[in-house]
């Protein structure tokens, strides 16, 4: 994937069709968690009845978050419905993205990626998986881990241009 | 010279008595209010270039600042990236866990 234009606040990237595929799978994972990872305070405490409410509705607020998202990605990626998003061409497609759905899918795809790692069990290291048996279930999330981070950082480098 | 009706806090009829500080009381409440650290952690999954991207749209920062909070949080485990009111603070932990940072607030000693 790259980008190929740029008019203002509107990007033109254009993907191979694997490359779509693979995009259309990896959003297809969202939400991995739908609860939040982190508290809202490191030391948190049974004891602490404002901290716990104040955790209380961070969670839900970013599982609400996390469902309207979904519906944004549903409505971007599904392959039954035409998207004015996408455009075939001869090579591939076309991808038109505003800035905001760039700024949206960078989350989305950050989520996937941290959540995948959660999945493996938080490596400090991400190693390749070693392909046995008992790893098999596992290597859906390897090979998120790594196709987010490639679609990440394209669009790192198109926020980081503009 | 009407000086007392000239200063709000000092009562009309005598230049001893003064009004009930409710205007300083408000500023010290606000004042102590305002220490709550919003503070990001040390992971190993985010990337530099993607935390730094966070920092620059959230706060609004240069990119020198926020590669600078960046590179504590990579070498040091974690930067104070604010301190502010305590609902502030919540806002701003929020904003950093939807985009999956590990972030977090503490009331500053």
């Amino acid at each position: 994937m790259k980008l190929v234009d740029q008019k203002g606040n509107q990007y033109f990237f254009e993907l191979s069709t694997e490359e779509r595929s693979v995009l259309f799978d990896i959003v297809g994972l969202y939400p991995l968690s739908p609860s939040p990872r982190y508290g809202i305070n490191r030391t948190i405490s049974d004891n602490d009845g404002d901290t716990n409410e104040d955790q209380a509705l961070l969670e839900e607020a970013l599982m609400d978050y996390r469902m309207e998202q979904r519906q944004r990605i549903h409505k971007l990626f599904n392959q039954n419905e035409s998207s004015d998003n996408w455009q075939q061409t001869k090579s591939g497609y076309r991808l038109e993205l505003s800035r905001v759905e760039v700024e949206w899918l960078l989350q989305v795809l950050n989520d996937i990626r941290v959540g995948s790692w959660y999945a493996l069990g938080c490596p400090e290291d991400h190693k390749k998986p070693s392909l046995d048996e008992s790893t098999q279930s596992l290597l859906p999330y390897h090979w998120s881990m790594d196709a987010c981070c490639y679609f990440q950082m394209v669009f790192l480098s198109v926020t980081l241009q503009s | 010279m009407p000086h007392q009706e000239s200063n709000p806090r000092v009562l009309p009829h005598s230049s001893t008595h003064i009004l009930p500080d409710t205007v300083d009381a408000t500023k010290t409440r606000n004042e102590l209010d305002h220490g709550y650290l919003v503070i990001c952690w040390n992971d190993p999954i985010n990337l530099m270039e993607y935390v730094t991207h966070v920092f620059q749209v959230l706060f609004g920062w240069p990119r020198q600042k926020a590669e600078h909070h960046m590179m504590q949080v990579h070498e040091n485990g974690k930067s104070i990236l604010k301190r502010e009111p305590k609902e502030k603070a919540e806002h701003y932990v929020h904003q950093l866990q939807k985009y999956s940072l590990h972030a977090t607030m503490e009331k500053d000693a």
